[in-house]
């Protein structure tokens, strides 16, 4: 019952499209039912799941490497405190800008291939990884290190005994930020660069009018972003709790 | 210290602007890597700042009326999740779907439905409409148990309870909401331009992308960039003042 009316809102939109389908009068060309998506979805999976992998597959190779330039670069900023002061500003000035507005740079920069799409969602994701990763590394309390540097602790084991596991956290909240980024840019650069994957399946069928499939490519990619979301978000709250007991 | 820090990001943004100088003088990355002269000379072209100009005017007019929307409709929302418990899981739930939602996904249907003009300003609304959902959700249920407790037992009604208390402590995360959106705002408009609007900054992007005007491409990716970091700054003063002022009588 309870799932029943945690719904709600989904139904109602459903309703909602379905109740305009029947009182504009449109032709089903223009205008598809959300019946017919489903029947597309249900009739035909295998047109889907060759672009649905695709997408995935780049959407979680691009995190992994945005991932590790981001956590690559705060533990360097982490050991030199002038690089830190020049790049942190930097990087927090520069995450706050559209970079999902740059991706034709990066097409025009790297050409229109598969690779240019793992660099922007590389590229995307770098930065919530560097931000989110640079704080945590400064988070723990300055009494905390000053008991690490009266044991005469080396910057290496202040960062792998106290710095390290401290980030841990924000490392989880930056991948669940990155997760859900991720699946966006992948699908942005392939509609755009018509690369493969959903995003060209999408760019195809809406030029060919073939709308039921077009939608069916949208339903597919929402899934897989909320899919990885959750799955980030259920990452992130096992590691917290998994913190909490260990402080 | 803070002279320290400021003279540190100072070096950091004259390293970026010189490598990015150098990097496209000498031709490292291609023709498709302007030096940065060569992007600000776009500007001092009378007919390219023109459409620039232009351009920014429609895209900051669908931003903003997105991003208003999306404040009165996400507050709307929280404020009903707050009133009424039972849809309260259902309104969750949307929310993290639209978190997750990839923006580009939904467009076609607004095409149809909204048309090619009005999809920057409603693509710009939904996820500023998530956020502040969020923020407003968090802000209302920050008042505390005892002050809410005290209000009622001083004959204070529901409606008096929100208005003279939850709405008050809702204000700093509904402003931190708004800062936050700012940039979502600007990314929902210029991506729904990608789908056909008739003008926009979005729209200049992608036909110099298409069409190798690359330092206007470069100039355009630029004026985004100032924009969104202007609204950013300044709603973060904003959102400073409004602390200020409820800090001060322990809000």
């Amino acid at each position: 019952m309870r799932r029943l009316i945690d719904i709600w809102p989904i139904v109602l939109l459903l309703l909602l499209w379905q109740g305009w389908v029947s009182a504009s009068g449109f032709n089903s060309i223009v205008l598809v039912p959300p019946g017919a998506v489903l029947s597309d979805l249900l009739h035909s999976p295998g047109a889907y799941l060759s672009p649905a992998l695709h997408t995935l597959a780049f959407a979680l190779g691009g995190l992994a490497i945005g991932m590790a330039a981001g956590i690559a670069l705060a533990l360097a900023a982490w050991f030199s405190a002038v690089l830190s002061g020049i790049a942190t500003p930097l990087a927090l000035c520069l995450s706050s800008t559209p970079v999902v507005c740059l991706i034709p740079i990066i097409a025009r920069i790297f050409g229109y291939d598969s690779r240019t799409e793992l660099i922007a969602v590389g590229v995307m994701t770098f930065f919530p990884s560097f931000v989110f990763c640079g704080a945590g590394l400064d988070e723990p309390p300055a009494m905390a290190r000053d008991v690490f540097r009266v044991l005469h602790a080396s910057r290496r084991q202040t960062l792998r005994l106290l710095a390290f596991p401290a980030a841990v956290p924000a490392l989880a909240a930056a991948l669940r930020v990155g997760a859900t980024f991720s699946v966006l840019v992948a699908l942005l650069a392939e509609y755009l660069m018509q690369t493969g994957g959903l995003g060209a399946l999408f760019a195809l069928t809406m030029q060919q009018f073939h709308l039921a499939r077009a939608l069916g490519a949208s339903v597919i990619a929402m899934a897989l972003s909320v899919m990885l979301f959750e799955a980030a978000r259920a990452i992130e709250i096992r590691i917290s709790s998994l913190h909490r007991v260990g402080a | 210290m803070n002279a320290r820090r400021i003279a540190h990001a100072g070096v950091g943004w004259a390293l970026l602007a010189c490598a990015w100088e150098a990097l496209g003088h000498f031709d490292v990355l291609g023709k498709t890597f302007p030096a940065l002269s060569q992007v600000l000379h776009v500007f001092a072209e009378a007919p390219r700042r023109a459409l620039l100009l232009r351009s920014s005017a429609a895209t900051l007019n669908s931003a903003v009326t997105g991003y208003t929307a999306g404040i009165f409709l996400g507050a709307g929302m929280a404020l009903i999740a707050h009133l009424v418990p039972l849809l309260r899981g259902g309104l969750d739930r949307l929310a993290v779907l639209a978190n997750a939602l990839p923006v580009i996904a939904i467009a076609p249907v607004l095409i149809i439905t909204a048309g090619r003009e009005d999809t920057p300003a409603v693509l710009a609304s939904i996820p500023v409409s998530f956020i502040i959902y969020g923020a407003t959700g968090a802000g209302l249920a920050s008042a505390g148990e005892r002050l809410d407790m005290l209000l009622t037992a001083l004959g204070a009604n529901r409606w008096q309870r929100l208005l003279k208390l939850e709405a008050i402590a809702a204000l700093p995360h509904l402003l931190r909401g708004m800062k936050l959106s700012a940039g979502s705002a600007m990314i929902g408009a210029i991506i729904g331009e990608w789908f056909g609007a008739p003008s926009g900054l979005g729209v200049v992007v992608l036909n110099s992308m298409q069409n190798f005007q690359i330092s206007l491409l470069w100039a355009a990716c630029l004026v985004i960039t100032a924009l969104t970091l202007a609204a950013y700054g300044l709603l973060t003063l904003g959102e400073r003042m409004v602390r200020g002022r409820l800090g001060e009588c322990g809000g």
